[in-house]
């Protein structure tokens, strides 16, 4: 940028961007059309920055141009078969919306799935996942304290059945046997003495 | 030419002759009215088209035939408290980026089954000087761009929008819309500065 300019061609650029976005650029007729709605300092300023004439020039030269190619690539064929498009419309509903039994899915339960795994631009599918991971980590936790608090319920009762078989063991059910068992075992030697005896003086 | 007409944006009167076919075609059902209706906007959605698809044909027209359909299913819901052009455009916009994903989901199957191999055929001298001679062109140029930059020129300055439709179109903020535009604008300056 040479010689005295009053505006930046920062400043030049964004007005130029800012008149291109308020005139259409295919119907407007050349650049010179578009510098009558541009304040004189932007056209001052192109006269002297080689750079943003370039900018301005490329930008006002480039649509009708384009425009040209474009059409040119793409209008060489007819339009839609609409008659082929409407048969296709009129055709049954594909295979895959149909479960095994041969009814058709409930149109909710297909929407739902749509919604949930159909193509989506980036913030609808970042909202999914985003709400898909919340609703998995909420499950995830809810089966855990589940499975956490049956296994402590099972750790305290078995605790429980152990420490009563303990006692059990501990503490037998007939009590003082042992030493009637041993009482009587003595009652039965002398009784058998005393039959001995009697059966020898009985032979002598 | 048809495709200046529509480049040049919808005016007062043309939105209006829209909303006639659209209610000539929902009271009788007219498939005539509803191919003038879709012949009106054909140009822009082609190009529409021509831009997402890197002006792959058979793609193109694919995706062509699936945004007339869902056009057909769908244009009893229409509103008209919106522009027909701005929804129609958008319809085709969200069609396409559809197809898009659909096709690149099944290439990606493709090259994981190593099938592209058996089908690729080699360009010969012929289309290789075709294909030199076209990357010359402004267009050539253009394709370079990404896709969303492409998108955002052909809008505003290729078929006429406004900001606010394009902000309708596209579901983001004006200013966002402003921004991206002129970043893109800044960008297509660029390129063709370096082919020069």
């Amino acid at each position: 940028m040479k010689g005295r300019q009053k505006i930046s061609c920062k400043k030049c650029r964004a007005g130029i961007q800012g008149i291109f976005d308020r005139v259409n650029l295919v119907s407007a007729t050349g650049s010179e059309s578009i510098l009558k709605f541009m304040p004189r300092a932007f056209g001052e300023h192109l006269e002297q920055c080689s750079e943003c004439r370039e900018f301005f020039k490329t930008l006002t030269d480039f649509a009708p141009a384009l425009v040209e190619q474009l059409d040119s690539a793409v209008h060489d064929r007819p339009p839609p078969d609409l008659a082929v498009i409407l048969d296709r419309q009129r055709q049954p509903a594909v295979p895959q919306e149909r479960n095994r039994a041969g009814q058709v899915i409930p149109a909710a339960i297909r929407k739902t799935v749509h919604r949930l795994f159909g193509p989506a631009r980036r913030p609808v599918a970042a909202l999914r996942w985003a709400s898909m991971s919340l609703a998995g980590l909420l499950l995830v936790s809810m089966i855990g304290f589940r499975v956490y608090t049956s296994f402590r319920i099972n750790r305290a009762i078995e605790q429980e059945v152990g420490r009563i078989i303990e006692q059990i063991y501990r503490e037998p059910l007939l009590a003082g046997i042992e030493t009637a068992l041993v009482r009587s075992r003595t009652d039965i030697s002398d009784y058998v003495e005393d039959l001995s005896r009697a059966a020898e003086s009985f032979l002598n | 030419m048809h495709g200046r007409k529509a480049a040049a944006g919808a005016l007062p009167n043309e939105e209006s002759e829209d909303f006639i076919l659209i209610r000539r075609f929902l009271r009788a059902g007219d498939s005539r009215v509803f191919r003038t209706l879709v012949e009106r906007h054909l140009p822009s959605i082609r190009r529409l088209l021509y831009t997402l698809f890197n002006g792959q044909r058979e793609e193109m027209e694919d995706a062509e035939q699936e945004i007339v359909l869902s056009l057909f299913q769908r244009l009893k819901d229409f509103q008209f408290r919106s522009s027909f052009r701005t929804y129609f455009y958008r319809l085709a916009r969200n069609r396409g980026i559809d197809c898009l994903r659909k096709k690149r989901s099944q290439d990606r199957t493709v090259a994981r089954l190593g099938l592209g191999l058996w089908n690729r055929e080699l360009p010969g001298p012929e289309e290789q000087a075709v294909h030199r001679e076209e990357t010359d062109t402004l267009l050539a140029v253009f394709q370079t761009l990404p896709s969303k930059d492409r998108q955002l020129i052909l809008m505003k300055d290729i078929d006429g929008f406004a900001l606010n439709e394009m902000e309708d179109i596209l579901g983001v903020p004006i200013g966002t819309v402003k921004s991206r535009l002129h970043r893109a604008r800044e960008k297509l300056a660029k390129h063709v500065r370096g082919r020069r």
